[in-house]
């Protein structure tokens, strides 16, 4: 994947609990989600996926249990719970803000006149 | 999505490191099984997804232990929330149990809601009394007030001082920055029958700036406004008067008010709860000469010993109390020269300058009332210890009935601590509503309390501040714990199996032990407490029984309230002649007579020259004192005649001078000769011989216990021009306090166009001086009786529970032959031993109390013997009263039921 963009930390969390809003998975089926959703363009790194959802879990924000895959293997599964759905808007809403200004700052043209 | 509570019980799986580490290695494992399954389905070969896997994966030795880090991070954030939300749960449990049984909590928060509140109570007063600084006075600490200890031997103090000595204490500028003069002084606002009396301070500019005061809207007084007579018209309101009267209006500064028919324009407003240096509501200061003559103002402004105002100064900074102390008795020896005293006549009085400071502490906290309000506050905690004793008793004897309970949690596994917890929070939630009902208490005895202790505090401020809040929840929290932990630690010590095999009875040895030992705890306390209400009960009855030299309880005083006039000697003289002859008319009148001066209110001092005597003797207490009255004096204060006549109509102006002596006087100038018939001269050498016509006993000057006093009466008309009426006593046929508003009324019709007079009983200027011990008496029966019916509720319930718990034990002795009587006593006897016990630790604890109290009671032993016996007859008797019902119940134990129930 030659245009992949690294993840950087503090938006892997938003990333992935939107990726469990969609239904709750466990490690490999969110991390395939992100692959198929983004087609690729972003790079994720497994073991960071884990760390993301081990830190949410302490934050409350995804829950998890063991279950059982289609194909009856015991697998972690991850679940986003009411405060993730919480937590996940409010940063959705700061982000789209935070990127539509600097879009917007850096692709409008400038004002004739300007430095010397 | 997984529930905490499931996730509690896999919880041990995570819990330790090595369950965690187990945990993450078989996350990783079927990650990287799925992972390449995943990848294989993709496309590639086994071997290539293996490869990618283990890429995207990253170093699997480094993300491995990153993830364990990640997990035991999470573990611990987790554990965190989970103790929240199981405090959460332990609290909806509590509530439950509680609702289940509603009897026992609003016992528990009754009873902790009257011990709390105890404490409460008392702690507001005593904050309020003792450290709660003066509202709006800066730096308090440097502010002070001077009295005058004189003699030498420095027995006489003189609180209220004169106002040349409040002059040279100006003048003693090198320590002192402002020194101000003040009294208080009822004012009558409006006219006619609609004037009402008010709360008022007459006071000099430099009593303002000596508090350090501002005012919240206007000014205070100038100099030029406080230091000449007669004073202009004008007036500064107080926060509240102002608030009620006119709105808050700030329009008020400048507006016109009517006070004693004369208007007077307002220039301020006092900062909000301001009441200069007393606890009591002003309503208004007006300058410190206002209902001042210029000519009064000539007289009493040089005389020294016209005690009639209070002082305030402010040390300037730097300067120490003792240093102040030194130089400001310098300048009263300096102005005692300047006013004409001779070097030997000050070496003779010694008088030297006493400073208490502005600080609650020091201002009042030498005062009989304050020490016993901190008496009473300590003895609060007696009931606040047997109100927990008593809820320990109940939460014990709940967990007796809980055990089979307990004992069923702890074999499925609960943690000893957990339910320690548990039983805690148990506690700590019934002590939270009890200081909830505490604060209802103090809201509603918070008046009762001041009204007996802080007679004539300001009611603006609520008993219930943030301090008694913050007071009551901390002493509420300690109480749940207390109260909570004892039956908590007791019963998750239960023996289990033993617990289980009995259902929860029998085997309860150690609890029976603890609840006796609360009975006893509440048995001693209680006999402190009695015996305490018994010493000040006959404090108060003997100070009552104190002789006085009058009659009080049939006696009115009526003042004319002149401030704000200009009132000549003249005019007085005439308004209240016209009282005098108006009040012997009402009906319920036996009597009236004028008087300068008013036994514990004012007195004055005087020079009495003896002919051929180079000095006359007096007392400890200074003088000779002087009054000047009215022919019917001392019929109407039902003071005794001993020797001679009372004075007469014809002992007027221009008649011969006459005077009389109380026995104190006679015996001390002439000892073994009869005083009848002899001359003085009252008022110095020039003046005229007075003979001495009559002896009367010895009356107060102003204090309930003070020492004898040497004291001179003439008629009114025949002493120096200054003495002039200004209290008209009347007696009355019934008790004064009956008729004081008819009285008062039928006055004021009688004398239109007489200032506003205000009438009322001569008792309330005494009582004031009982009230240390009627406060003593009131608190301590109150508390007292509080704590009997808690030790006897806690009794009752204990021998009750004891009953059933022994009934197969009292069925096999009836089945043996035991006649009812014999159960009943021994019942009896149970109960009786440990209030018996209690009672001796009791007498101790009280003996070892009693140097402290002795000090608070007058004439009283703290080691009466009858106050011991007293108290503990009072607690058998309701021992035995307690006690009664259960024995009665036992001797009613059918032993062929009770042989079969087990």
């Amino acid at each position: 994947m030659p245009d992949a963009q690294p993840v950087s930390k503090g938006t892997l969390d938003i990333i992935v609990l939107r990726a469990l809003s969609w239904s709750p998975m466990h490690g490999v089926e969110i991390i395939a989600w992100l692959e198929e959703y983004t087609k690729g363009r972003l790079e994720l790194d497994d073991s960071g996926v884990y760390q993301a959802l081990y830190r949410m879990e302490g934050r409350a924000l995804v829950s998890a249990a063991w279950g059982v895959t289609d194909n009856k293997r015991r697998a972690r599964y991850y679940s986003v719970t009411a405060a993730g759905t919480a937590y996940l808007r409010a940063e959705t809403r700061k982000w789209v803000r935070y990127t539509d200004t600097v879009t917007e700052l850096l692709t409008r043209p400038l004002p004739a006149g300007g430095s010397r | 999505m997984i529930r905490p509570g499931i996730r509690r019980l896999l919880a041990f799986a995570t819990r330790t490191r090595r369950g965690r580490e187990r945990e993450v290695n078989e996350e990783i494992r079927v990650h990287f099984e799925l992972r390449t399954e995943q990848l294989m389905r993709g496309g590639l070969s086994r071997e290539d997804a293996l490869r990618l896997a283990e890429q995207r994966f990253g170093p699997l030795e480094e993300s491995r232990d990153q993830l364990l880090n990640a997990a035991a991070a999470r573990e611990k954030r987790m554990t965190v929330n989970d103790h929240i939300e199981s405090i959460q749960q332990d609290v909806a449990f509590a509530l439950r149990q509680l609702r289940r049984s509603p009897a026992f909590a609003v016992t528990v928060i009754v009873t902790l809601g009257l011990g709390i509140g105890a404490n409460a109570t008392m702690f507001g007063v005593v904050d309020r009394l003792l450290l709660q600084p003066p509202v709006g006075v800066v730096d308090p600490a440097r502010v002070v007030t001077p009295s005058v200890q004189a003699g030498h031997r420095m027995q006489h103090v003189q609180d209220r001082l004169s106002y040349p000595i409040y002059r040279d204490l100006r003048n003693t500028t090198d320590v002192f920055s402002e020194v101000g003069a003040w009294d208080t002084n009822a004012l009558t606002v409006g006219d006619g029958q609609n004037a009402v009396s008010i709360a008022g301070i007459i006071a000099t500019a430099s009593y303002f700036r000596a508090l350090g005061v501002r005012p919240l809207l206007g000014r205070f007084f100038t100099d030029e406004e406080t230091d000449i007579a007669p004073a202009p018209r004008v007036i500064v309101l107080g926060y509240w008067y102002w608030q009620r009267q006119l709105a808050g209006a700030a329009t008020a500064v400048g507006s016109t008010i009517v006070i004693s028919g004369q208007p007077f324009t307002v220039i301020g407003i006092a900062p909000r709860d301001f009441n200069g240096l007393g606890l009591g509501d002003v309503a208004a200061w007006a300058p410190f000469t206002t209902s001042t003559s210029a000519a009064d103002f000539a007289e009493w402004s040089h005389t020294r010993q016209r005690f009639m105002l209070n002082i305030v100064a402010r040390l300037r900074p730097g300067v120490s109390l003792q240093a102040a102390t030194t130089q400001g008795t310098a300048g009263l020896h300096a102005g005692s020269r300047l006013d004409s005293y001779t070097d030997a006549d000050i070496r003779d009085r010694n008088e030297q300058l006493m400073l208490t400071s502005a600080l609650p502490r020091d201002a009042r906290g030498g005062r009989a009332e304050a020490r016993v309000a901190t008496l009473v506050a300590a003895v609060s905690l007696l009931v606040l210890i047997i109100a927990c004793a008593n809820v320990a008793n109940l939460q014990v004897a709940r967990a007796m009935s809980r055990r089979r309970e307990v004992a069923i949690r702890l074999a499925l596994g609960i943690s000893r601590r957990r339910l320690l917890r548990q039983l805690a929070l148990d506690g700590l939630i019934l002590s939270v509503a009890g200081g909830a009902a505490a604060l209802v208490i103090v809201a509603w005895g918070g008046g009762f309390v001041r009204r007996l202790l802080l007679n004539g505090a300001s009611a603006q401020v609520s008993p219930v501040n943030w301090r008694v809040m913050v007071f009551t929840a901390v002493i509420a929290v300690l109480t749940g714990v207390v109260t909570g932990l004892l039956p908590a630690v007791q019963s998750t010590r239960a023996d289990l199996s033993r617990a289980l095999r009995t259902g929860g009875r029998g085997a309860h040895g150690s609890f029976s032990r603890t609840r006796f030992a609360l009975i006893g705890v509440q048995a001693a306390l209680t006999i402190v407490l009695l015996v305490g209400t018994v010493l000040f009960v006959r404090s108060l009855w003997r100070i009552e029984a104190v002789p006085l030299g009058m009659e009080t309880g049939r006696i009115l005083e009526a003042r004319v309230n002149s401030s704000g006039r200009d009132y000549s000697n003249e005019q007085r003289v005439r308004d209240y002649e016209r009282l005098e002859r108006a009040a012997v008319a009402i009906p319920e009148v036996d009597g009236a007579a004028m008087s300068m001066t008013k036994p514990f209110g004012s007195s004055s001092g005087v020079e009495v020259v003896i002919p051929g005597r180079d000095s006359v003797q007096t007392t400890r207490t200074g003088g000779p004192y002087y009054n000047a009255v009215s022919p019917d004096f001392f019929r109407t204060m039902g003071t005794r005649v001993v020797g001679g006549r009372a004075f007469t109509i014809g002992d007027r102006a221009g008649a011969a001078p006459v005077a009389i002596v109380n026995q104190t006087t006679a015996t001390l100038w002439w000892p073994n000769e009869n005083a009848i018939g002899k001359c003085i001269k009252i008022g110095g050498d020039s003046m005229p011989c007075s003979e001495i016509v009559g002896v009367v006993e010895n009356t107060r000057r102003q204090a309930i216990i003070e020492d004898p006093t040497v004291m001179v009466f003439t008629p009114l008309g025949q002493g120096p021009s200054w003495a002039t009426p200004y209290t008209l006593f009347i007696r009355t046929r019934q008790a004064a306090p009956d008729v004081a508003t008819s009285v008062a009324a039928q006055l004021r019709a009688a004398a239109p166009g007489v200032p506003y007079t205000s009438v009322r009983p001569f008792d309330d200027s005494i009582n004031p001086q009982m009230r240390s011990w009627r406060l003593g008496a009131t608190m301590f029966g109150l508390f007292a009786g509080v704590a009997l019916l808690l030790a006897a509720v806690g009794l009752y319930g204990v021998m009750a529970y004891d009953v059933t718990q022994r009934t197969t034990e009292i069925g096999v002795r009836m089945a043996l032959g035991a006649r009812a009587v014999d159960i009943g006593r021994l019942v009896v006897w149970r109960g009786v031993r440990i209030a018996a016990v209690g009672g001796v630790i009791g007498v101790v604890l009280a003996i070892a109390a009693g140097s402290r109290v002795s000090s608070l009671l007058f004439q009283t032993s703290a080691y009466e013997p009858v106050a011991f016996l007293l108290a503990a007859s009072v607690l058998c008797g309701v021992t035995l009263f307690a006690t009664l019902v259960p024995a009665l119940r036992a001797t009613r134990v059918d032993p062929n039921t009770s042989l079969r129930a087990d």
